[in-house]
């Protein structure tokens, strides 16, 4: 492998990708998440709803779950600390987690 | 006199409990956002009186909603002598943070946790516990039980005030507020280094700090390299891992509550399915069940008429002719109403509006505004005057003002009777109330299109600049308590909306009255006018007495029918008939299936009732927007009857 590394430079980049995905590998944006299937925040970016969010208890490290789809697949409602809230997929894109 | 005030989170029976102290008759009801003012009232107990307060509810006093900034200036700058933090017991993990910052700025507190009897179903909470982290009077209660009230009276009664809760604010934070000398409490310094402006501006006014020497602190701060935005942060997050903290130490889940009934509420097909049907109960309820009394009431105000104006005497015309418009009026409207509010309330209690909003969000998202706006649309199904005051649950001024613009394309209860009547004589193809709720069902699904279509148009020309955002809670289902839905839907909303119309169709009487009776050149008012509207009301589709009851029915929607009757009829006063009747005299006056169409659409949309209105007016606060709301359903109507006209 890494005498292949040092004669293909985009082999390199490829090698290099696999490695940023095997560390990222389960942090992922929180509409992408599965329902039912319980995941913790990991980090939220800058955007209006953040210190909202920031009350309603979507602190790095707490669980949320995504629970219900509306009929057209957005919003989707997360269960988060006992409390169901519905965000739009654009703005759960935001806010990133890991399984 | 103390003063108490009632701070809480949204739907958490705040309004209970004040209705309950007081014995006052606020509405409430299972979704955010019920009071935006503050109500206050006076409650006596032993030898005590206090006022009382109640604050709109509020998650938190940091963020910036109109709610929150009443409640937070309330309770930072209003002396108030004991503020009582009602809780949702069995959510204490996100609510306990309104408590927290409460106690920030005051240790004159009163935690209620409300909703114990259903709390302990899921959760045990040990309440000795959280009083000695707290360090201020804890009680659990549920807002409907009698004992539990007067325990809440007692502990305001024997208050004493208590070193409430110490906070060990992060290392940083600490060091910035020691930095600011002014002579202010912890919380004044810590919102001073945050970063909502208006706030800042209000507390250096209110403690006379000169705003330069506050702005030449901040500058010196800035060098070492704070940030407000980063400060502020800090705090939030401090708050909330407190308030999480606190609540693990205290609360025990039992058990999580199952969200089966929501899976089919939402689901692809069914959850259309299931918001159709109950649409369509509701109105087949309501139809079915209200033209009994209204006919009862008829022949009651028609017994009354006749020995009241049994002799002539000084006006005994007018007298009579507003007395009829004011009658039929009554008649007409409260049965409908009467049945109406309750059903609605009763969804509305259950916690079934939030999961409309829900569906249907993903349809408002195109139209550039948010679900939300679905629950305004159905409280303008009741009345106009009330979604139009709904609106402000929305979080944008943007899409405030599109249900405020829009509210009025939803038919209101008032239009219910006349759009019954035209249906039951032109389209009932099967002589039965389930037909004809179905064709009221398609007819308030034609008006949610157009205000879809309509909100869209708006959000493309006039209302541009916002982007909408959606974030709803959806509450556990709640069993709603059927007698104070009875009651308050009566006292509140059914009176309410009655006393209006009567004012309403008082001044409509007195209207008719001048345009039938005052004559010129041997022809009343009523029919030059509507010989003058005669040429317009073609190109529409319709006729000049129509018209004409249009804009007669500006005071109540209600008189439409009755007043087109009269003119037609050349009479003056209003008369009741029955169906077949009416349906003879319109057949007289070349109405036909596309006569009433066209009749349908301007009633349907033309332009908000003096009510409506005046609230309207009263909300947005400008004539512009005013006069837009009065255009935009008016050109709407108007291009349609002509489509319409023109088509067919």
């Amino acid at each position: 492998m890494k005498e292949t590394l040092f004669v293909d430079k985009s082999l390199f980049y490829v090698f290099k990708k696999t490695i940023t995905y095997n560390i990222m590998g389960d942090s992922m944006y929180l509409d992408e998440c599965v329902l039912e299937k319980e995941y913790k925040i990991k980090d939220m970016k800058d955007f209006p709803l953040k210190l909202r969010l920031f009350e309603l208890g979507f602190l790095k490290g707490a669980t949320i779950k995504p629970i219900l789809e509306s009929p057209f697949k957005n919003p989707r409602a997360y269960l988060i600390k006992g409390s169901v809230f519905a965000l739009r997929n654009e703005d759960a894109h935001f806010i990133s987690v890991i399984e | 006199m103390k003063k108490i005030a009632l701070v809480g989170n949204p739907n958490v029976g705040k309004s209970t409990i004040f209705n309950a102290l007081t014995k006052s008759k606020e509405h409430t009801g299972n979704w955010t956002g019920k009071t935006v003012e503050v109500s206050s009232s006076i409650f006596k107990y032993k030898d005590e009186e206090y006022q009382i307060y109640d604050l709109p509810g509020t998650y938190s006093l940091r963020s910036n909603s109109k709610e929150e900034e009443v409640a937070r200036d309330f309770i930072s700058f209003h002396d108030v002598d004991i503020t009582v933090v009602i809780l949702d017991a069995s959510l204490l993990e996100r609510n306990l943070n309104l408590a927290l910052q409460v106690l920030e700025i005051t240790n004159k507190v009163i935690v209620v946790l409300n909703l114990m009897d259903e709390a302990k179903k899921e959760v045990d909470i040990d309440l000795k516990k959280l009083e000695s982290y707290l360090n201020v009077d804890v009680i659990g209660m549920s807002a409907k039980n009698k004992k539990d009230l007067n325990h809440l009276k007692e502990t305001i009664y024997h208050f004493k005030e208590r070193s409430g809760y110490t906070f060990s604010y992060p290392r940083d934070v600490k060091h910035l507020v020691e930095f600011l000398d002014f002579k202010l409490d912890d919380w004044a310094k810590i919102r001073l280094l945050e970063n909502d402006y208006e706030w800042i501006d209000k507390i250096l006014l209110k403690y006379h700090i000169k705003k330069d020497v506050y702005l030449n602190k901040k500058l010196e701060l800035l060098e070492e390299g704070y940030d407000a935005d980063k400060f502020t942060l800090t705090m939030y997050k401090y708050f909330s891992s407190l308030c999480f903290f606190i609540a693990s130490k205290v609360v025990k889940v039992k058990k999580t509550t199952s969200r089966k009934i929501d899976k089919i509420l939402t689901h692809k097909v069914y959850g259309f399915i299931i918001l159709f049907f109950f649409l369509l109960l509701i109105l087949w309820i309501t139809l079915s069940l209200s033209s009994y009394p209204t006919n009862l009431l008829l022949s009651f105000f028609t017994y009354l008429e006749n020995k009241i104006f049994i002799k002539e005497f000084f006006f005994s015309n007018f007298f009579k002719s507003v007395f009829h418009v004011v009658t039929f009026v009554v008649s007409v409207m409260t049965p409908p109403m009467a049945i109406f509010f309750p059903l609605f309330s009763y969804l509305e209690e259950l916690g079934f509006l939030p999961r409309i909003a829900f569906n249907l969000d993903a349809c408002f998202k195109k139209c550039k505004s948010c679900g939300k706006q679905s629950l305004t649309m159905m409280m303008g199904l009741g009345c106009n005057a009330v979604g139009v005051m709904g609106a402000r649950i929305m979080d944008s001024k943007k899409e405030r003002l599109l249900s405020i613009l829009t509210n009025v394309f939803m038919p209101c209860n008032g239009r219910f009777p006349t759009l019954i009547t035209i249906f039951i004589m032109f389209f009932s193809f099967f002589n039965s109330n389930l037909f004809v709720s179905l064709l009221l069902a398609l007819t308030i699904i034609f008006c949610i299109l157009i205000t879809l279509f309509i909100s869209k148009l708006l959000s493309l020309t006039i209302l541009k600049k916002d982007k909408s955002t959606f974030l709803l809670e959806l509450p556990k289902f709640r069993k709603p308590n059927i007698i104070s839905i009875l009651k308050t839907s009566f006292l509140d909303k059914t009176l309410k909306v009655l006393k209006k119309a009567v004012k309403a169709s008082f001044l409509a009487g007195i209207i008719i009255f001048v345009f039938s009776n005052v004559k010129i050149n041997g022809n009343s008012l009523l029919i030059i006018s509507s010989n003058l509207l005669d040429p317009f009301g073609h190109l529409l589709g319709v006729d000049g007495p129509i018209l004409l009851a249009l804009l007669l029915s500006f005071p109540a929607n209600e008189i439409i029918l009755p007043s087109l009757l009269m003119i037609y009829l050349n009479q003056n006063s209003l008369e009741v008939l029955g169906n077949d009747a009416i349906k003879e005299i319109f057949i007289m006056h070349g109405w036909d299936i596309k006569e009433a169409i066209c009749f349908l659409i301007l009633l349907l949309f033309h332009f908000p009732c003096a009510t409506t209105l005046s609230i309207i007016h009263s909300e947005v606060k400008s004539i512009k927007w005013t006069f837009l709301s009065i255009l935009i359903p008016l050109t709407v109507g108007i291009l349609l009857a002509f489509f319409v006209n023109i088509i067919m």
